[in-house]
């Protein structure tokens, strides 16, 4: 491979790429760093020599990351779905690396900090190889490697997953672009690990330990209620999946069931409810099913292209687990009407 | 760095997809090539904002910017939680500046309570002025209003439009050209004041019904009706009978309040008749509740022609033929009376049986009765035997319902026991003819379960809304205004507002001085084009002065054009029924509040106000002392200043004064709150905008009457034979006994539920379908509306959530969600008109007909066509009367023999202004103006507006039909009111006792007894 440079150029070099990613993820996109994505061969841009609409771009970037898909790895690894959940692990990853950001207006989970830290880390390592340095440098490698495992491998497949199902339904030009720049992350993070683990002789990198005791509801349970589902349909630690506002407007679209609207516990409620009151649930859960089926086939491919099976795996075992109860919630009509009882009965 | 001295980091991409690894090293090397621009840091360190910029000082005079704030957190009943500054930090708020971003931007703001203006709920608003520009950056909820809880809907926010909308009207301004042509002259607000209080004075010395305050939505009270007591005159004009008669005479005959208050969160069942969860009376708050009961459990009944939000939220939608809703509340009650399900107990100590035994039978209509020896189990058989012919298969026939929905809406009644929370307001009230009775018969299910004033039941307004007295009355005024209730109408709720141009037409009177305040009577009264003729006529309305934050169709045709306040420019005090309990919210001029809070002095309100908007509490102060300068009528001493010093001059009394003597005597509690926190009432109102006076208050009507007696000694409570207890045997009756102890009861003669009224007897209306809960046919029934002859049901009144009637074409938030009020029409009859989607109809009305678009949908009745009623606003000109994309440029020309035409010459559209957004206006359709088509149909009883019209026919539009065009003949108007009027029974024929109406009756402003006798000449006699 000639065109590669050489091994303190190339951490340069990934630290700049991890910089532009993490600043199109943080801010969106402006004249400058449109300028570097030129400059790099128009990397991410479907045609570089046209001027974009940054307004445009911005709208979408804010639907995209803001209302569609988090790029938090508490909202995919944590069992409480949630933002922020994974702060204290990744801060603990920045403070090991001498990274101090300002985090007024965003989570240290958040995906664009992570790679923010991936470009100061590869930036240092470039540094230290560049001063001779081997043992820092290897150092630096292996806290890399711990900090895209953790902040970016770990969740970056199922939020990509989810980003191709979201811009398969929504072509807009701006969903795609920022779509194409998780896509793009997850190529030069998963490429990045791989070369890591060859050099440091590494393990490669595994899935969220989280997903491994997670558990779909008992369905004959007592207190199993429409919520309890709710639960964990949102949670991607549990069902294997984020399940978008677009992923729910499709379900109640495919089958003309209300869902009203709010946040996405209270429309895949609105819908679940629905579909229980109108007998529409088994096709629903089919649906859902298909859904589950076509993200684990996304997974798969990803997983073969780069290499991360390990890390992969537990995201496809949460898949299947997935599938299997939706079907027997599907087949359960007696669990339905118990589970929508529940649900008219005092609020939690 | 040499290739041997590195450690093994070569690429190497075994397993890698190989073209991913090409990708990647082509990457590399064109990073290599980036400027170091591409290496500065992505995140900023602490001596940065996250934009990387030095942070700012715009805006931040201390320390402590950054400061971790504990908010104040409200967790909603279905699990959300919001956000709040806490109060304690309202007077020095810091955020980012939104529009800067990314750059961190702090602003300063000082906090400002007040209650929003853009419907009647009185929901509370949060202002955020800046401390640095005193310019309103927003407005968001206050989480300690009792009534909203800090949540609004999209009105109040839209508020910040309404201040900044670039076409209001800033200054004072007065007619230079004839009545209607269009041309202003700017004037100080001291020559508005000079010229128009002149004007009152001499009106007042000649008589006591020249002067008319003609108001659309209070949005207060007592204030306004308290100046208007003082100068003497019956002046007050209400708008009730276009919007709430019907409901209103129905609670009124049964109660002696005129409004429910349902207790929605607490409810097993809920009984709308409306859109009401989405669009209700009193939406926000009570949209709230009704969520919180679903969550609970309640069940949600809707009665709705039209499958709205509310009915799609329903556990059981009744599309009822409009004018049926009578005879399937009926149909629940007798579902109740035979299976001898409802609260006997209630009905026994409660309900005037005794005197339906005593006095019914006999009258026209009533069938025998088993009356037996006039025990209330004979009560209870008359009941039996008066309502079986309501069975569940004559209310099917006659709404059009299945009868499973009947039945299973019944067994939610009948399960709900007293915790049945019922509403009805607009709706089939004000829609049909007799619709007081539907009011009627819904609250007869809750004395039929026991549900009146319960925890989850249904209370009356006046037992959770709280107002406050005023430092100093005037007493009664002795006056009575032929044009405001006139003899043919003696029962109704309340003054005759939309027939005024007709009245003036038959010679009835005229008007010295006509304020028009937050009201466009031209626009949203039936039949505009006789508004149109009124407002022109010189000789018969002689001064029109038009108080309106923004331009409206009547406005245009008046002498004076005065700017007031929106919800954050004016003082207002307000409290209403949203729940059960009490509270009042204080309306503020956040913008004042702001300086003064700063320090500024500011003597009068418009002073602090965009341009010299004003507010109508200071302006009132100001044109009475004028009216009244010597003080020789009476009138201006109302309005002195408490705390001169003897000695000194008299001056006029300022806000601070006013509501600093009312919130320390006149609302219990609100001191030793406001002492709690080391303030005075005033300020504790200021800094909260609010105050709960009663948090719960159930079945008010049980309340002993001894315990409220305490310290009247030597007025020993004495009863009555029929039970009503007086002081000393003398006066108005004060309790009825129940069971032998004096409790207070109803405000009804009886002071019990008046299921029988002798009212309605006594007055002329006589048939048992009348003074009983009953049914009584509507214009609009099956009957009245030919099918076949291509004649439709036009439902002209549906509300939508986001729109306040005309009041909200200065509000581009709002704009941008509804601007259009298509005609919905089942596919049905669109596929009998040959109509599709978006294509135009013409609607032909008794009147006249309008053209508009049609939105075919199955969310409305066979037979039905609907439309909002808040759209199709109008300007005459250009660049003035209203703002261009939310109004369409219009011509009105006319035949001079009654024939009125507009045509619509441009729709909306964008336009240029200080506000980039007015560019950005991307919607032409701005509706269609339907109520200059509706004949006026005053129901004979309450007086109200049956809203409901006959189309007369509803046909594809021709070829010269353009959309929005109307066309009306105003002589068919007047043949439409005379048949109406012919309904009437005058108090003439039917007084009981040579008054006008009954004395125990409400009115907004009640006379002294003397006024209430009968005219010498009656009009028309």
């Amino acid at each position: 491979m000639s065109e590669l440079p050489s091994s303190a150029e190339a951490a340069l070099a990934r630290g700049r790429l991890y910089g532009v990613l993490a600043r199109l993820l943080l801010r969106g996109l402006d004249a400058d760093t449109l300028g570097q994505l030129r400059a790099l061969d128009g990397w991410l841009l479907e045609a570089p020599d046209s001027a974009p609409d940054l307004d445009e771009l911005a709208a979408a970037h804010h639907r995209v990351f803001q209302l569609e898909l988090h790029p938090y790895a508490g909202v995919f690894t944590s069992l409480e779905a949630r933002a922020g959940a994974r702060d204290a692990e990744l801060l603990a990853h920045f403070g090991r690396a001498g990274f101090r950001p300002r985090l007024d207006d965003v989570g240290a989970d958040h995906l664009g900090v992570a790679l923010a830290c991936a470009s100061f880390l590869s930036a240092a390592l470039g540094e230290a190889l560049e001063d001779g340095r081997p043992a820092v440098a290897a150092q630096l490698g292996r806290q890399l490697a711990a900090l895209l495992d953790e902040g970016v491998l770990a969740h970056l497949p199922a939020l990509v997953a989810a980003g191709e199902e979201l811009r398969a339904r929504d072509g807009a030009a701006g969903v795609a672009l920022w779509v194409r720049a998780l896509e793009a992350a997850l190529e030069l993070a998963a490429e990045h690990r791989h070369g890591l683990r060859l050099r440091l002789e590494l393990p490669p990198a595994r899935g969220p330990a989280s997903l491994a005791g997670a558990k779909p509801p008992a369905l004959d349970a007592p207190d199993t209620d429409l919520r309890a589902i709710v639960d964990y349909l949102l949670c991607p630690a549990r069902a294997g999946l984020l399940l978008t506002r677009t992923d729910i407007a499709g379900l109640g679209r495919r089958h003309d069931l209300p869902r009203g609207f709010g946040a996405r516990a209270t429309t895949l409620l609105n819908l679940l409810r629905a579909a229980a009151e109108f007998g529409a649930l088994a096709p629903v859960l089919d649906s859902l099913g298909e859904l589950a089926a076509r993200r684990r086939l996304t997974m798969v491919g990803w997983a073969e292209r780069l290499e991360l099976g390990r890390a992969i795996a537990p995201w496809l075992v949460a898949l299947d687990t997935l599938a299997v109860t939706a079907s027997a919630m599907g087949e359960g009509a007696s669990w339905a009407e118990h589970a929508l009882a529940l649900d008219e009965q005092a609020p939690r | 760095m040499s290739a041997s001295n590195s450690p093994k980091y070569d690429a190497k991409t075994e397993g890698i997809y190989p073209t991913v690894a090409r990708k990647i090293g082509k990457l590399l090397a064109a990073a290599l090539r980036l400027d170091r621009k591409a290496d500065e840091p992505v995140i900023a360190t602490d001596e940065t904002n996250a934009g990387g910029q030095a942070l700012p000082t715009y805006g931040v005079g201390g320390d402590g910017v950054d400061a971790p704030v504990d908010m104040t957190e409200v967790r909603h009943p279905d699990g959300r939680m919001t956000r709040y500054p806490p109060p304690e930090r309202w007077e020095d708020w810091v955020e980012w500046d939104s529009k800067a971003w990314p750059r961190k931007v702090p602003r300063r703001y000082t906090l400002v309570p007040t209650i929003c203006f853009n419907c009647e709920s009185g929901c509370g608003l949060l202002a955020y002025v800046d401390k640095t520009t005193y310019e309103i950056r927003k407005f968001e909820g206050n989480p300690s209003h009792p009534g909203s809880r800090g949540r609004n809907c999209a009105k109040g926010p839209a508020t910040h439009n309404q201040i900044y909308d670039p076409e209001r009207i800033l200054y004072p301004l007065e007619r230079v050209g004839a009545r209607g042509e269009g041309k202003w002259k700017r004037v100080s607000w001291e020559e508005a004041l000079e010229d128009i209080a002149a004007k009152m004075r001499a009106s007042r010395q000649r008589r006591r019904d020249g002067i008319m305050y003609h108001v659309g939505r209070p949005g207060e009270d007592h204030y306004t009706n308290r100046c208007i007591t003082a100068w003497g005159v019956d002046g007050h004009n209400s708008h009730t009978n276009i919007c709430s008669a019907g409901a209103r005479a129905g609670y009124s005959f049964w109660t002696g309040s005129d409004r429910p208050s349902p207790d929605h969160a607490e409810a097993r069942t809920i009984l709308l008749i409306s859109s009401h969860l989405e669009t209700g009376h009193y939406f926000n708050p009570h949209a709230q509740r009704i969520i919180e009961g679903k969550k609970k459990g309640a069940k949600i009944i809707t009665f709705d022609p039209r499958l709205s939000n509310t009915a799609s939220r329903s556990d059981v939608w009744l599309p009822t033929w409009p004018g049926s809703e009578a005879t399937v509340l009926l149909a629940i009650a007798n579902h109740l009376i035979q299976r001898k399900t409802y609260d006997r107990e209630f009905l026994r100590r409660w309900v005037n049986w005794a005197a339906f035994l005593a006095e019914a039978p006999g009258l026209p209509n009533m069938p025998e009765l088993p009356t037996g020896t006039g025990s209330f189990e004979d009560f209870e058989a008359c009941l039996a035997s008066l309502y079986a012919e309501f069975t569940f298969e004559r209310a099917a026939v006659e709404s059009q319902v299945p009868i499973e929905r009947i039945i299973e809406a019944a067994e939610h009644v009948e399960r709900a026991g007293s915790r049945l929370a019922t509403h009805t307001w607009r709706s089939a009230s004000i829609g049909n003819l007799g619709g007081w009775q539907v009011s009627r018969c819904l609250l007869f299910l809750n004395v039929l379960t026991g549900s009146v004033g319960t925890r989850g039941g249904t209370s009356m307004n006046s037992w959770n809304k709280f107002v406050p007295k005023p430092f100093a009355q005037p007493p009664a005024l002795d006056a009575w205004n032929e044009l405001h209730l006139p003899h043919e109408w003696p029962l109704a709720f309340f003054e005759m507002s939309f027939l005024l141009p007709h009245f003036l037409a038959e010679g009835r009177g005229d008007v010295d001085v006509y304020f028009t305040r937050v009201y466009n009577p031209m626009w949203i009264n039936p039949d505009g084009f006789m508004w149109l003729e009124a407002l022109r006529d010189e000789e018969k309305m002689k001064c029109h002065v038009a108080l309106t934050p923004t331009w409206n169709e009547s406005a245009w045709f008046a002498d004076y054009v005065l700017p007031m306040g929106h919800a954050g420019e004016r003082h207002d005090l307000m409290s209403q029924e949203t729940h059960a309990g009490q509270w009042i919210g204080f309306r503020q001029p956040v913008r004042r509040v702001a300086m003064e809070r700063a320090g500024k002095a500011v003597k009068f309100t418009h002073e602090a106000n965009p341009g010299e908007v004003w507010e109508e509490a200071e302006f009132w102060v100001e044109l009475s002392w004028r009216m009244d300068p010597e003080g020789d009528l009476g009138i201006r001493r109302w309005f002195e200043s408490p705390h001169v010093a003897e000695g000194e001059a008299p001056r006029p009394i300022t806000q601070d004064e006013y509501w600093a003597w009312v919130f320390e005597h006149s609302v219990p509690g609100l001191p030793e709150a406001a002492a709690a926190e080391g303030l005075s009432a005033l300020a504790y109102m200021r800094k909260y905008g609010c105050f709960e006076v009663v948090r719960e208050n159930y079945v008010p009507y049980e309340a002993e009457v001894v315990a409220e007696l305490k310290g009247e000694e030597g007025k020993p409570l004495v009863p009555d034979e029929a039970g009503l207890v007086r002081r000393g045997g003398e006066g108005s009756p004060v309790g009825v006994l129940i069971d032998g102890v004096p409790r207070v009861g109803f405000e009804t003669p009886s002071r019990k539920l008046e299921f029988f009224s002798p009212t309605m007897r006594d007055w002329g209306w006589r048939e048992r379908e009348y003074v009983l809960p009953w049914t009584l046919e509507s214009h609009v029934s099956p009957a009245n509306i030919d099918r076949q002859r291509g004649e439709m049901l036009l439902l002209p009144n549906f509300r939508l959530p986001t729109l306040i009637h005309t009041r909200s074409a200065n509000a581009k938030w709002l704009y941008e969600i509804s601007h259009a009020n298509p005609v919905w029409m089942h596919p049905s009859d669109a596929a009998r008109i040959g109509v599709s989607r978006g294509e135009l109809v013409k609607v032909e009305t008794e009147i006249g007909y309008f053209v508009d678009k049609v939105y075919v949908t199955e969310g409305i009745k066979p037979g039905i066509i609907a439309m909002s009623h808040h759209l199709g606003r109008w300007r005459l000109a250009d660049d003035m009367g209203g703002n261009p994309g939310m109004t369409a440029k219009a011509s009105l020309s006319e035949d001079g023999e009654g024939g009125h035409r507009l045509n619509i010459l441009e729709h909306g559209r964008a336009w240029s202004s200080f506000d980039p957004d007015t560019s950005r206006i991307w919607w032409k359709d701005v509706g269609v103006h339907q109520n200059l088509t509706h004949g006026v149909h005053p129901d004979p009883v309450s007086g109200a507006h049956c809203w409901l019209q006959k189309a007369v026919s509803v046909t594809r539009a021709g070829p010269k039909d353009a959309h929005g065009d109307v066309w009306v003949d105003t002589r068919r108007s007047m043949a439409v009111y005379r048949q109406w009027r012919e309904l009437t029974r005058s108090a003439v024929d039917h007084s009981p006792d040579g008054t006008r109406r009954p004395y125990w009756l409400k009115r907004p402003l009640k006379p002294v007894k003397a006024a209430f006798a009968l005219p010498e000449e009656p009009w028309g006699r």
